[in-house]
């Protein structure tokens, strides 16, 4: 799963730190989910994505989107 | 009191109480040099401990939290390698008993000490390939 913290927290102009302090986990959680090395659980990627005021699909996405296409024939 | 700060004062006091203990012991016995290793390695794992416990203290007054659901899940995932790694260093121990020391407190202290390292190193290595399919 890919994101777009990193961008979206550049033209917020906040730091690391400041966006774990608001969303209740530590900085180095923050770290790992902008280098894609840890997929967040529901509950942070929505408190994540109301933070920034955008849609959940519109932070996150997968990288590879085969679980689309075996759900698109039904 | 914060939670942190109750984890340092512990490391500490238990460090403390070490380093005295075994001044006392080297006072009146002679160290084999077995035990001089397992000394350095409680050292180093000591000396981690505290580095680590500071470093959560500063956090905390930073405001983060101590555990979060990225901490607590590493923690899972290394404590279940650790676990099965530990089976395997328990055998070897026991296959091998012969050859490492003859001494039973050796062989004991010496698996508890590196069950502590093993746990270290699968929390390193978990959090460096958690997302890995």
């Amino acid at each position: 799963m890919k994101n777009r913290i990193k961008e979206l927290r550049a033209r917020k102009n906040i730091t690391q730190l400041e966006l774990a302090k608001l969303v209740g986990v530590r900085r180095e959680t923050i770290v790992f989910l902008e280098k894609g090395k840890y997929n967040p659980s529901l509950k942070l990627a929505f408190d994540i994505s109301n933070f920034f005021n955008l849609q959940i699909e519109e932070v996150f996405s997968l990288t590879s989107p085969t679980t689309y296409h075996k759900f698109s024939n039904f | 009191m914060k939670k942190s700060k109750i984890l340092f004062l512990t490391l500490s006091g238990l460090t403390l109480t070490f380093i005295i203990g075994i001044y006392s012991y080297s006072k009146t016995s002679e160290i084999q040099p077995q035990m001089l290793i397992m000394y350095l390695l409680i050292g180093l794992i000591a000396l981690v401990s505290i580095i680590i416990s500071i470093r959560k203290m500063k956090e905390e007054k930073e405001g983060q939290p101590m555990e979060d659901e990225f901490t607590t899940q590493v923690k899972h995932k290394s404590g279940f390698y650790a676990y099965i790694a530990s089976l395997y260093m328990w055998l070897f121990i026991f296959l091998f008993k012969d050859i490492l020391s003859s001494d039973p407190e050796i062989l004991i202290g010496g698996g508890i000490l590196l069950s502590g390292v093993i746990g270290y190193t699968c929390k390193l290595i978990v959090k460096r390939e958690l997302n890995e399919k």
